[in-house]
């Protein structure tokens, strides 16, 4: 009989505490795969966002007298400020396109159907809140392309009627919208990415991986979850890598204190197909990122039942791709078009 | 049977209240919004809005063009070296962007905190680039540093 180690005998004793075994339970061979880790990938790209921002949340002034001002002085005057923010960009791109690539592998693989339904929807949600969280870090930079994103949001706001009120500057007259957007991005916002990233897991744990569609589970090798955690560190790491070398080749500026009452400049690449749809179809035609949001979340209602594999799915897969095309096509035809007045 | 239609009709009525309440809400207008969009009549905002079309990529000429016409006619000028905006449009019309933005910014110095609170440092945009420095370098092998130890954690 061999003695435990001193690490066993330690990993013995944080284990009666915090029960650590609970993640110790068997995932299959391909859950650790890349397309089967993009979620948790994102979740690593979360928490290099939440650990840079709260570094600049130390330095960022959220008042439109000194916003612009607060950034300059980041990027000038703290140290490693210029990089963190960087990092904290870059990051926010990655991420989203991580969370895109995970939404798409789901959707190609029929993941979101039963018994996964809720957790597809618990899915969306918090793209939209990634999205908001996105939304609202343009709006903080305070140059021009912040203030016409904003004047956007305003104006949208007005075509939910009483829905919108919480956008208006009058809802708190004291108070700047953009104080208040600062306010969503760093507690509202996380709090509610938070609770839903919490559903989210919660729902995979009980779930279990969704199963892949050419590989038997039976047939295949099982590792543990801690594996599956490992490896998304890995590419956490190297998601941070990439953040840390985009940062310091291309490190992000900032323009011009704003002046409202013009449109000049097209908003990031993720929000292009929203604003393809604004130049062909007016504000109005921000009803069409509602329209997608709707589609995506009734996705498990209208493909039900059938073949799990792509062939009994032909149908469902034939209208995401019609949508993955649209969209892009609105983000290119945006991306090409000379920036358009659609508010003034 | 009954209790099924029963059923769907209640779902159906329920759903077409909320549908109608929506719709009743999202009409209502929102006192918050009465607000009418005003265009600016002083030299200050319509010069600082010209500079703003000027420098996006690619510049927006026409409506400088426009902008810097209203700010040459209007009333208040308080703030704004008006040579300067005659000099910048002379520029626009020879299609030289960037003499055109160098006259509208300089047409604003006088108003380095006065009317209109403007700073002429905030006027142009800070775009740092790779900086070649040593730290740049160290923050790049550390990147790399990064990129390997999650290649390596991945394969064990």
């Amino acid at each position: 009989m061999t003695l435990p180690s001193r690490w066993n005998r330690v990993w013995v004793a944080v284990d009666a505490r915090f029960v650590l075994h609970n993640f110790l339970y068997e995932v299959p061979a391909y859950a650790n795969t890349l397309p089967y880790l993009l979620g948790a990938v994102t979740l690593a790209g979360l928490v290099i966002l939440i650990i840079t921002g709260v570094l600049l949340g130390q330095f960022y002034a959220p008042d439109p007298s000194v916003a612009n001002v607060s950034i300059r002085l980041i990027m000038t005057q703290v140290a490693g400020g210029e990089v963190i923010r960087g990092i904290h960009l870059w990051a926010a791109h990655l991420t989203v396109v991580v969370l895109l690539l995970h939404l798409m592998r789901v959707y190609v693989t029929g993941a979101y159907r039963f018994p996964r339904e809720a957790n597809w929807a618990v899915g969306v949600a918090l793209l939209g809140t990634l999205l908001a969280l996105f939304f609202t870090g343009t709006v903080l930079r305070w140059d021009q392309e912040a203030i016409e994103a904003l004047a956007h949001n305003v104006a949208f706001a007005r075509l939910l009627g009483v829905f919108g009120g919480w956008f208006s500057p009058a809802f708190s007259s004291h108070v700047p919208l953009l104080t208040r957007l600062y306010m969503a991005h760093v507690s509202l916002l996380p709090l509610v990415l938070f609770i839903l990233l919490s559903g989210h897991l919660y729902l995979v744990r009980q779930h279990g991986f969704s199963p892949h569609l050419a590989r038997p589970e039976t047939a295949q090798p099982r590792y543990t979850f801690a594996h599956h955690l490992k490896r998304a560190a890995g590419y956490g790491c190297i998601m941070l890598g990439l953040a840390l070398a985009l940062a310091v080749i291309w490190p992000p500026g900032e323009g011009p204190a704003p002046v409202s009452g013009i449109e000049v400049t097209k908003p990031p690449w993720l929000f292009l197909p929203a604003y393809g749809l604004e130049t062909l179809f007016g504000l109005a035609g921000l009803w069409g990122t509602v329209a997608v949001f709707l589609w995506l979340l009734a996705i498990p209602i209208l493909d039900r039942g059938g073949a799990p594999g792509w062939r009994g799915r032909r149908r469902a897969l034939a209208a995401g791709a019609a949508v993955a095309i649209a969209v892009i096509g609105l983000g290119v035809y945006a991306w090409l078009s000379y920036p358009v007045a659609h508010l003034h | 049977m009954r209790g099924t239609r029963d059923r769907s009709r209640r779902l159906t009525i329920g759903v077409t209240a909320g549908v109608l309440l929506v719709l009743g809400l999202s009409a209502l207008p929102a006192r918050a919004y009465l607000e009418a969009a005003v265009e600016p009549s002083d030299a200050l905002t319509l010069v600082r809005q010209a500079l703003a079309a000027m420098e996006v990529t690619p510049p927006a000429v026409s409506v400088a063009t426009g902008k810097i016409i209203k700010a040459l006619f209007a009333r208040d000028t308080r703030g704004v070296d008006m040579t300067r905006v005659q000099e910048a449009a002379q520029a626009l019309g020879e299609l030289d962007t960037a003499a055109a933005a160098a006259q509208l910014i300089a047409a604003l110095r006088p108003a380095r905190m006065g009317p209109g609170g403007v700073d002429a440092t905030l006027l142009m945009p800070l775009q740092p680039r790779f900086a070649g420095t040593p730290t740049a370098y160290v923050l790049l092998v550390g990147a790399a540093l990064l990129l390997a130890a999650g290649g390596l954690i991945i394969r064990r």
